[in-house]
């Protein structure tokens, strides 16, 4: 079956079978190695994309379901502003990252941005729940997001 | 240094793929293997095939690259099929047919044969048993069972040839130990082998020889067909088949004087060492010397037992077999105080061995910080009104000691060679030739060295990206990046400085750690200083118990300890916050089942990890201390587990006998202390 969707900007299409994970096909088909294939259960965050603009779990989507979708991996989001604005924040706050599930990370706090430029330690804490990350710690992942938000509204304002 | 890249990430031109054929009975011998036909490109090996060795050492123990006949446990592997298409592979591993005989499998338990004894160590002072018929005698005992790494990336290792060398890329902790294994077995000079370390995350100490393992098998394969081999573990096959903590079932009989004093200690530890734990000597003496804890016992017999099963091989994971028994001993205590009727703090400090100035300041620190001796009576006297345990609120909190041990115990650690040389250029950038992934310690060694030679951070650089760049070092663990390594940057960096302005640029230094510490230590009466240095700490943790559901909430997590002259404070906080997860994971979540000598399946599936938001919130104190800095690696796995008990033991009035813990058992110990009303 013959899959189009627009991938980091282009439109491809994924001659697969359409169950498969999007995950496989996006790092053995287009090469992008960002998201990762670890708890391939939805559990851990690290093989996080974006959807139509919100972070989806790519392990556990089969591919037919991203027919006409416009998705969006790290590889291509390292290159806008708001990644710039996530990436300073968090070393800023010396957010410890390995880099395994970089992807979780980033996109979850992007989603978060684009809801509130003034986010809570709840919200925070809420939006992070579903990313399993063995080095850092959520004190440091507190103080980068709004340091994040801090940038972000600093960028905001001046443009 | 460039960022190392995840060894799943990395393919290389005309990629095959391995997957292991495994043992499919428990214990038995293998007949013979029928391979079914294999399509052009795709390739079978066994031990047959092997050059060398049939075997990987480490620590005087070796474990068979591929069984040759015995087998002794469910999975081992017997060969590897390769192939450039993964899903051809697999079909075709599946289709290997191998005609067994049975034989009876090694099981885990009080009664054992004498030929699965692997190790034991008895040590005694003094005559212990005469104390319990003049004093009160307690008595414990714990089962702690097995503990996953659950790695964010599985196990994976790729080999290729490169400039007519074999290069290995794999995330180790030990990268010279898979260059002498892959030497060993494939009977090639070692000079001809390169470990590229990939990016290792969070090691948990499961990917100290493992690694070496895989490399063994995917080398000879990527060897003999004469193509980059990459064996990739799927999340399931990492689970049911690499390495697990060893479960260990642990005794306690101590007789407590009427004033509190440990008169005696005699304590029972079986250790559950699998078909294979090539580290089990370090664990038995770490487990052996941690018996006792940080208390003065001057009367004990502490025997300590490491037995063969026919379960997968069993190693340490983070903590070294000190996490299991100063868990055992902190809940075993737990249940002595109140009998006593002195409080855990006045319990402890009037029980525990004066060899650290600082102990009392612990004390201090943390009871100011959580509010301890407050809350520990408040919730006492709340309990005791309780007229059943849905009449108020469910709080307990608990205190526990120990510490981590930082570095080998001297019999291995004369075994093994830490080397490292620094190079001073002449545009005045420092050049370590390490392989050090942690960013904290990085910093921390970035910090000394410009701190000794009065150059920037930005001009000190790390340059050790492969065993050709890098200087020998043993595993990175026990934290021995601190304990050792440090204080070798340190030398290099003086001897430098003594000859940087009197010789022209550039400046080499190559240093050499020497264990010097032999006679610190009499294992027989554990008198001394086994370890390089001791981490000493202590816990607090506050629990709210949900009557209704059982679960369990944290209140608060405190944490003092003597971690020497702290260089980085964030860091340190980092480090030992970073490992509260996977250290309450080890009594909350993590449960895995040992059913027929094999791990189920299901608990893979629902292995539960805390996540970072999960966490309650911790406080890290350190003790004003000027000694050199210590290792924080392990202390939370050392004492988290413990201090979650005691504080459990305080809600319900019954210790817990068994880790990990989940809601179910939760509810069981609940309603025996009910039973019992």
């Amino acid at each position: 079956m013959i899959i189009p969707f627009e991938l980091n900007g282009e439109m491809v299409y994924a001659d697969s079978n359409p169950g498969e994970r999007l995950v496989h096909i996006l790092r053995t088909r287009f090469h992008l190695l960002s998201p990762k294939e670890s708890c391939l259960s939805g559990r851990c965050g690290s093989c996080m994309i974006l959807m139509d603009g919100n972070p989806v779990l790519s392990c556990i989507l089969p591919v037919f379901q991203v027919r006409n979708a416009h998705l969006v991996t790290l590889e291509s989001f390292s290159l806008t502003p708001d990644y710039a604005d996530i990436k300073e924040g968090f070393e800023n706050a010396g957010v410890n990252m390995c880099g395994f599930c970089n992807a979780g990370k980033i996109f979850v706090t992007h989603a978060l941005l684009n809801q509130t430029l003034r986010p809570t330690t709840a919200e925070i804490r809420e939006q992070f729940s579903g990313i399993l990350c063995r080095c850092t710690t959520i004190d440091e992942l507190i103080s980068g997001v709004k340091k994040a938000a801090g940038i972000r509204r600093k960028r905001n304002n001046d443009e | 240094m460039k960022e190392p890249p995840f060894c799943t990430d990395i393919e290389f031109p005309h990629q095959y793929y391995g997957v292991l054929v495994r043992s499919s009975i428990q214990r038995g011998r293998l007949v013979d293997i029928i391979a079914p036909p294999l399509p052009d490109g795709y390739y079978f090996y066994t031990a047959t095939d092997i050059p060398g060795e049939n075997r990987i050492s480490a620590f005087g123990t070796s474990v068979p690259v591929f069984t040759p006949y015995e087998i002794n446990y469910f999975g081992e592997p017997v060969g590897i099929i390769v192939g450039p298409d993964l899903s051809v592979v697999y079909n075709l591993v599946s289709e290997v047919l191998l005609e067994t005989e049975k034989l009876e499998p090694f099981k885990f338990g009080e009664k054992f044969a004498a030929t699965q004894l692997v190790g034991k160590r008895i040590i005694h002072s003094g005559e212990p048993e005469l104390e319990f018929s003049e004093n009160i005698e307690f008595e414990s005992n714990t089962e702690i069972g097995a503990y996953d790494h659950q790695y964010a990336e599985p196990l994976c290792v790729n080999v290729h040839i490169k400039n007519k060398k074999l290069e290995i890329c794999t995330a180790t902790q030990w990268a010279f130990h898979v260059r002498t294994s892959v030497s060993a077995v494939l009977d090639l000079d070692s000079s001809e082998i390169i470990v590229t370390p990939t990016c290792m995350g969070e090691s948990l100490d499961g990917k100290i020889w493992f690694p070496s393992l895989l490399a063994a098998q995917a080398s000879l394969a990527a060897v003999l067909c004469k193509k980059p081999v990459k064996i990739s573990f799927t999340k399931q096959e990492d689970f049911l088949f690499s390495g697990k903590s060893a479960p260990a079932h642990i005794r306690y009989r101590s007789a407590i004087a009427p004033d509190g004093s440990i008169k005696a200690l005699v304590v029972r530890i079986l250790i559950n060492a699998g078909a294979y734990s090539p580290l089990i000597d370090e664990i038995i003496d770490r487990i052996t010397i941690a018996a006792t804890g940080l208390y003065d016992v001057k009367k004990f017999r502490i025997e300590t037992y490491a037995i063969r099963t026919s379960c997968p091989p069993m190693g340490t994971m983070a903590g070294w077999g000190e996490a299991q028994v100063l868990f055992a001993l902190e809940t075993h205590a737990a249940t002595i105080f109140p009998q006593i009727h002195l409080t855990p703090v006045e319990w402890k400090l009037f029980n525990i061995k004066k060899l650290d100035p600082h102990i009392n300041e612990l004390f201090e620190l943390i009871c100011t910080a959580s509010d301890f001796p407050r809350k520990h009576a408040a919730y006492q006297l709340l309990s005791q009104r309780r007229k059943d345990h849905r009449d108020g609120t469910l709080k307990g909190i608990g205190i526990v000691t120990g510490y981590q041990g930082n570095g080998f115990i001297g019999k291995v650690q004369k075994g093994i060679r830490y080397s490292l040389e620094v190079c001073m250029e002449t545009d005045g950038t420092l050049l370590i030739n390490l392989g050090i992934q942690s960013k904290q310690i990085q910093e921390i060694i970035k910090k000394t060295a410009s701190s000794i030679l009065g150059i920037e951070n930005n001009l000190i650089h790390f340059i050790g990206l492969d065993t050709q760049s890098m200087s020998e070092t043993g595993p990175e663990t026990l934290s021995s990046n601190i304990a050792i390594i440090l204080p070798l940057v340190e030398k290099c960096c003086n001897a430098i400085q003594k000859q940087r302005f009197r010789q022209p640029l550039p400046i080499t230094v190559k240093r050499t750690y020497r264990t010097s510490r032999t006679d610190t230590w009499d294992k027989q009466t554990l008198e001394g200083t086994p370890f390089l240095s001791m981490t000493e700490a202590v816990c607090v943790m506050e629990l709210e118990l949900d009557p209704s559901s059982y679960t369990t909430k944290i209140i608060g997590l405190w944490l003092a300890c003597n971690a020497g002259k702290v260089l980085d404070t964030n860091s340190a906080i980092t480090t030992i916050k970073k490992t509260m997860s996977p250290a309450l994971c080890r009594i909350l979540g993590e449960h895995i089942s040992i059913q027929d000598g094999r791990f189920l399946l299901k608990d893979s599936n629902q292995y539960e990890v805390l996540i970072p938001s999960q966490m309650p919130p911790i406080s890290i104190l350190f003790s004003d201390s000027q000694d050199t800095p210590k290792g924080l690696g392990t202390i939370a796995h050392n004492l988290v587990p413990a201090a979650f008990s005691s504080a459990l033991a305080q809600i319900t009035g019954k210790r817990v006998n068994s880790i990990p813990l989940n809601t179910e058992e939760i509810y069981q110990i609940f309603e025996k202390t009910e039973d019992n009303q």
